[in-house]
């Protein structure tokens, strides 16, 4: 019982979070990664593309921006493979079927992923004046995103690609109401399918990744590519105490089956990564992404953490 | 006089330092004016004038006070308006979802939607007679019709950021490069300048016969046609840096270039003709009064208003940017500008002892405290000097080198040191004060002093300045103006109806001729040959006025109390500003002043300092167009069509109409005239319907002027008003009155004439029958009169026995009737003859009765009595005839009786007696005629017992007497008609006297004949009767 409470408040602070930091402070992860698309798979980005989705609740009619931190390549953060010769483009999308697509939701870039039209666009290489630096895109029109009614929201779709070269972009996101400063949007919030982060070089450096359980789900099924076997990945609910989940190797795929208990629905999982404890592993980025027992992909809300609730759904709380 | 001669180091400078005080006005629409959605992506105008304002919730209909909205429930495909372009009267809306809506802008319905697309439609441009509809993925042209003439698909992954259609060429940016399609009809199309590092192509427009483009990555690339197609090149124009992050261009109508902005408002390079290039630059942002750095695009409307789309602050409209204007934010207190002189490159401002000089061009400034005087009222300037006039402490020369001042007339008697106002001349200083104007040599010396002493004719010089002839006039209070020419002062006087005014600001056009402000009476125009007053009766804001400025024989501006007012001088007309416009502020006395080039008027408020721009001045491009949105007919709203038809009534009907003045609604007056009801135009005002209240048979077409600023346009109504005649005032109903009225009478005629054809049948045949009774009737009649007659014939005398005692005789008896009332009767006693001709009343039947009475009556007195005295028998007849007819017991007048005449002859004396009764006896002897006239008295007459006399005389046998009755003279006819008289008769007899009495008969039968043949009928019995004795 004690578990259970001490969870269910765990949940409610990352809900009412108001950091609209993409990753999260609570997920402590460093940056999100995508490599130029001739990278090799060993770097740890299965397809040198992510994909984000951006919620703005209906009510919002105010300009709001996405801001990128560090977009470009080279400088502090990012991890140059040899010369810096990569291109990233960051492309915003909205209108029509942006979010709805069947593609817009895949792990893989593959199909009519970019559907929707495209708002913004932008190619960042080595600018040395962004370097540490956000970068805002906006301001953006609520409006134009695609208008999803059982979020009553409009949802934008924002893909960054590694366009050219082989060198690591470390960047992060802000969804903010303001051009120049991290200021979060009321009930606003991002998620992704597929999590492709940075780890954090720390050893025992723990990260956190939060998918909802909604009443459907009986199983869960985590993927994890290119885990390198840099520690162990574990699962915690209010009936899970550090359940182990496969890890992978060097560039390749793992995925392992965890059930889903009925108390667990309704609330959220805290899958821990957690860094090997004993060595020094830098510059780990691993992929992530976890279905249920359908096959489909479940959401990490990185923004607020855990669990995107429409105002029409209550917050479910033992 | 104490004239300072040494410099005093009264002032010191408290330092040099930067400022933005410089903003412009603008207003802002939003949430609170009815636009809910505060993303503007588009801006259009339709040809009514009305403002389309495309947003990323809903399009809204703006008409200068309300918006209209329209969404889906509209029968928009969506309520995210990407792009918006007018055809003729409809509005194509290019969507978020590839659609495009097609809306009427006159009937406000939606017309069509298609879709076009899988993706946005990013821009509709004209391509012929067609539209082109470009979406991110592709372009499709279509038809006016609404018919999809074809759709070209660029290849995957290449997004089309924007297009433009120039010379039958579409440009399209793309993330791929610029493509151009050189015919969109058969889609032939090259990549002309690929780059994949471009980035977003936010905007294109036309730019001197050039395709100018933003990139995002490249700034601005400018795209030019040449002979070998097009060449495209980084664009360099001036003011720019290269990171403004240009989000959309559009070229004005004065080619002006307006870059909106994603994060710096808006830049506008002002184009110069004169140096056909950009000459100028002005940022609108927040810091200057703009509410959003992010502007979306801009909108230039047709009276050429400039409307600013921003991206999630709404709607603004650039008010009157030929404003601008200078306050100090932080202190209030600081921008009470009382005076200010204007160079090339500096401004100097005074505001309350403060002397303010602000370099225009990098807006840095010096402030000058005077210490020792209070408010600077005036200021001018010899090369080296500034002076200063102030409130109360005379006049301080301010050496702009030195930048040290000194007292330089500061004389002992307080209302001379009152300063109004400054003018130099040459090397003179005019100094207008409270106690005269005062002339002193730029060195101090004093010159002249001029008061009501020597000729003013008051000592409070409000306002002097010096025309181009070194006059200098001046303004005080008084019913005259003084010019003040050398030593000589001469005066104007002001029209009689002008009484006494307060003159506040002189100046001087460059036409030669002077203008006054005055405090309450306006501003006067004096010329060689008149003087013209101008106030608010000519649209004067108010007429106090504080200062004036004219501005090459164009315009007069003159500052009020909370307002601007601009006299156009070639139209004569009045335009004003007030708080819609942002100079709503209390301007100060003489405060305005302009530049050398006469492009810029400064003046000096409460509030600051306003400047106008004249070079961004210019005249609305036309009169606002005028709606005719609402009809009202007895107070119910009708729609609106071509013709609108009304059956015969009298109807109360209400005209709605608005012109469409976007930016300055208020500006707007109007005159109607309903033609067909009324032959003159309304008075102009404001009033934005008209009612007539009786509105009977006619046609009837509305017509609309609308006003605003110095430009007119007549508007007529979209529809006729029929109201229909009544029938009664048909051309038809006539006819068909006409021909119904000559049907009835027709009818009424043979339906007369059928029944008079039936009635004469009828009567005929009652005729017939009557006939045929009176006929048989007649016949009985006739043959019981004949029968009478044969008993009247019975009881005259039988002709033998007349023979037997008479010589000879003849009886003409010619009764009117059958029977007659005329008799003769012959008999005999003892040795007389007696002899009667009676004549009774009446004739026919009753005639006949009487003859036999008289008959019987002459019988008894004669035959039975013995009586044959003519005289006595008459007597014995009368009262036998009173007797028999019984009339005196009648009481009453008896008008049956007789006329006779009765001889009686003895045989035995040969004498013959006569008596008559009314009538005579003819004697003819010896060929002469004798008349025996009777008693005048008619046997039977009841009114008197007659006595008729008797005749007597001897008679021979030739002789031949006559007794008649009065039928034959009687008898009208002959040619004239006439009677036939007694004396015809008479002379007839006598004339044919040597005939036998046979003869005569025959001879007096023809004589009536022929008398009476002219005359129809006969009209009483007639008998004559002739006889000779024995």
């Amino acid at each position: 019982m004690r578990k259970k409470i001490l969870y269910a408040l765990l949940c409610i602070i990352a809900f009412q979070s108001n950091a609209q930091l993409i990753p999260s402070e609570e997920e402590n992860i460093p940056f999100l990664v995508t490599f130029g698309n001739e990278g090799k798979l060993e770097y740890g980005d299965d397809d040198f593309s992510q994909t984000f989705f951006f919620r703005i609740p209906k009510e919002y009619n105010k300009p709001f921006f996405i801001r990128i931190f560090d977009p470009e390549i080279g400088g502090e953060n990012d991890e140059i493979i040899g010369s810096e010769n990569t291109k990233t483009s960051f492309n915003l999308y909205g209108g029509p079927e942006a979010f709805s697509h069947p593609d817009a939701k895949n792990q893989d870039p593959v199909g009519n992923y970019k559907s929707g039209n495209l708002i913004y666009s932008k190619t960042f290489s080595n600018e040395k004046n962004l370097d540490n630096q956000w970068f805002t895109i906006g301001p953006l029109n609520p409006s134009e995103g695609e208008y999803i009614p059982e979020f009553d929201s409009y949802m934008f779709k924002l893909i960054a690609e590694g366009t050219k070269g082989d060198d690591g972009n470390l960047y992060k996101y802000f969804l903010t109401s303001s051009s120049n400063q991290n200021t979060p949007i009321v009930n606003g919030n991002a998620f992704t399918y597929e999590y492709a982060v940075r780890l954090h070089d720390k050893p025992g450096a723990v990260s956190h990744i939060y998918p909802y359980i909604d009443q459907n789900v009986i199983s869960i099924k985590q993927n994890n590519f290119d885990w390198d076997n840099d520690g162990k990945i574990v699962i915690y609910s209010i009936k899970k105490l550090a359940e182990n989940a496969l890890t992978s190797k060097d560039a390749t795929w793992v995925q392992s089956t965890h059930k889903i208990e009925e108390e667990e629905k309704g609330s959220c999982l805290d899958i821990q990564l957690i860094k090997n404890r004993q060595e020094v592993y830098k510059n780990n980025n691993v992929v992530f992404y976890v279905t249920n027992q359908y096959g489909e992909l479940m959401p990490f809300f990185s923004v607020p953490i855990g669990v995107f609730t429409p105002s029409n759904k209550k917050i479910k709380v033992e | 006089m104490i004239i300072y001669r040494c410099f005093v180091f009264l002032i010191f400078t408290i330092g040099i330092f930067t400022t933005k005080g410089q903003s412009y006005k603008f207003r802002v629409f939003d949430h609170d004016q009815g636009l809910n959605n505060p993303f503007i992506n588009t801006i259009s105008q339709d040809s009514l004038g009305y403002l389309w304002i495309g947003t990323g919730d809903g399009l809204y209909r703006f008409d200068g006070i309300n918006f209209t909205p329209f969404t889906t429930d509209h029968g928009l495909k969506d309520n995210f308006i990407n792009e918006s372009y007018f055809l003729s009267n409809n509005l194509y809306l290019g969507h978020n979802n590839g659609f495009i809506s097609c809306l009427n802008n006159t009937t406000v319905n939606t017309k069509k939607t298609l879709k076009v697309s899988n993706s946005k439609i990013i821009t509709i441009v004209p391509s012929g007679d067609n539209l082109c509809i470009v979406s991110q993925h592709g372009f499709s042209i279509l038809e006016k019709r609404g018919k999809l003439l074809k759709e070209v698909l660029l290849k995957d992954g290449v997004i089309i950021n924007s297009a433009l259609y120039i010379e039958n060429n579409l440009v399209l940016n793309t993330t791929e490069g610029i493509y151009i399609y050189e015919n969109t009809a058969n889609a032939n199309h090259r990549l002309i300048y690929q780059n994949d590092t471009l980035g977003v192509l936010n905007s294109a427009c036309s730019f001197n016969e050039k395709v100018l483009i933003v990139s995002s990555n490249y700034f601005l690339l400018q795209l030019e046609k040449s002979s070998n197609g097009f060449n495209i090149s980084k664009a360099e124009l001036p003011f720019l840096s290269g990171n403004e992050n240009i989000h959309h261009l559009r070229q004005d109508y004065q080619k002006n270039l307006w870059l909106s902005t994603f994060g710096n408002g808006i830049l506008k390079l002002d184009y110069s003709k004169d140096f056909n290039k950009y000459h100028r630059v002005s940022n609108y942002n927040t810091s200057n009064g703009l509410n959003s750095d992010y502007i979306s695009n801009t909108f230039q409307d047709f009276e050429g208003n400039t409307w600013v789309g921003t991206y999630g602050n709404g709607l603004v409209l650039l008010q009157d940017d030929f404003f601008t204007f200078y306050h100090d934010n932080n202190d209030e207190s600081a921008n009470n500008v009382t005076a200010i002189l204007i160079e090339d490159s500096v401004r100097w401002t005074a505001i309350d002892n403060t002397l303010i000089k602000t370099n225009i061009i990098d807006g840095t400034k010096e402030k000058f405290v005077f210490e020792t005087i209070n408010n600077i009222t005036s200021l001018e300037k010899t090369n080296n000097i500034i002076f200063t006039g102030s409130e109360q402490h005379g006049v301080y020369a301010f050496d702009r080198e030195t930048k040290k001042t000194a007292p330089f007339f500061n004389p002992e008697d307080r209302l001379s040191n009152k300063t109004n106002d400054l003018q130099i001349n040459e090397d003179t200083v005019w100094i207008a004060t409270f106690n005269g104007l005062y002339a002193l040599k730029s060195n101090g010396e004093f010159i002249i002093h001029f008061s009501t002493k020597n000729g003013l004719r008051h000592n409070v010089i409000n306002a002097i300045t010096l025309d181009n002839k070194h006059n200098i006039w001046i303004g005080t209070k008084s019913s005259v103006l003084s010019v003040l020419n050398g030593l000589h002062i001469s005066e104007i006087k002001l029209p009689p109806n002008i009484q006494l005014i307060n003159v506040t600001h002189i100046q001087q056009s460059t036409d030669s001729s002077i203008w006054l402000a005055t405090s309450g009476d306006g501003i006067f125009h004096i010329t060689n040959s008149s003087i013209e007053n101008i106030s608010t009766d000519k649209g004067l804001l108010s007429s106090y006025c504080y200062a004036l400025i004219p501005i090459r024989d164009e315009s007069v501006w003159v500052s009020h109390k909370g307002g601007l007012s601009k006299l156009n001088l070639t139209t004569n007309r009045v335009e004003t500003f007030g708080r819609e416009s942002g100079v709503g502020v209390d301007f100060n006395v003489h405060t305005a002043t302009k530049n050398s080039s006469d492009t810029e008027i400064w003046f000096g408020s409460k509030s600051g300092i306003i400047k106008y721009d004249r070079t961004k001045d210019s005249p609305p491009f036309q009169a606002p167009m005028v709606d005719f949105y609402m009809l009202t007919i007895n107070n119910e709203e009708k729609t609106i069509t071509d013709e609108i038809k009304l059956p015969y009534n009298s109807y109360r009907v209400r005209f709605d109409f608005r012109g469409i003045n976007v930016a300055h609604p208020e500006k707007i007056k109007y005159s109607y005239m309903l033609e067909g009801y009324e032959d003159e135009w309304h008075e102009y005002d404001n009033t934005g319907y008209a009612i007539y209240s009786k509105i009977e048979e006619g046609t009837y077409q509305f017509r609309v002027i609308s006003y605003s600023g110095d430009v007119f346009l007549e508007s007529v109504a979209p529809f006729v008003i029929k109201v229909k005649k009544p029938i009664w005032k048909e051309w038809w109903f006539y006819t068909f009155l006409f021909i119904t009225i000559c049907s009835v009478f027709v009818g009424i005629i043979l339906l007369m004439k059928k029944r008079h054809i039936e009635i004469q049948k009828i009567l005929e045949v009652k005729i017939e029958q009557a006939t045929k009774e009176l006929e048989e009737h007649n016949k009985h009649l006739t043959a019981s009169i004949s029968y009478a007659k044969n008993i009247q014939d019975a009881h005259f005398p039988d002709h033998a026995l007349l023979k037997q005692h008479l010589k000879e005789y003849f009886i003409f008896n010619k009764p009117k009737d059958i029977v007659g009332g005329d008799f003769y009767w012959f008999d005999t006693y003892s040795d007389k003859l007696v002899i009667a001709v009676g004549d009774c009343t009446g004739h026919g039947v009753p005639g006949g009765f009487m003859t036999m009475l008289a008959i019987n009556q002459l019988n008894a007195i004669v035959n039975e009595r013995g009586v044959t005295k003519p005289s006595e028998i008459l007597n014995q007849l009368h009262q036998s005839i009173i007797k028999s007819l019984n009339a005196k017991e009648k009481k009453h007048t008896v008008t049956d009786g007789m006329d006779i005449g009765i001889c009686t002859i003895s045989l035995t004396d040969n004498t013959l007696q006569f008596a008559g009764a009314k009538r005579p006896l003819l004697l003819i002897r010896n060929n002469n005629i004798e008349i025996v006239k009777g008693t005048r008295k008619t046997i039977g007459d009841t009114d008197s017992t007659p006595e008729y006399e008797g005749y007597t005389t001897q008679y021979n046998t030739n002789d031949t007497f006559y007794l008649f009755s009065d039928g034959y003279p009687d008898q009208f006819g002959g040619a004239l008609r006439k009677k036939f008289s007694s004396q015809r008769m008479y002379n007839l007899i006598t004339q044919n006297q040597h005939y036998s009495l046979d003869q005569q008969k025959i001879i007096l039968k023809n004589e009536f004949q022929e008398w009476s043949k002219n005359f129809d009928f006969q009209i009483d019995d007639v008998l004559v009767c002739g006889f000779k004795l024995n």
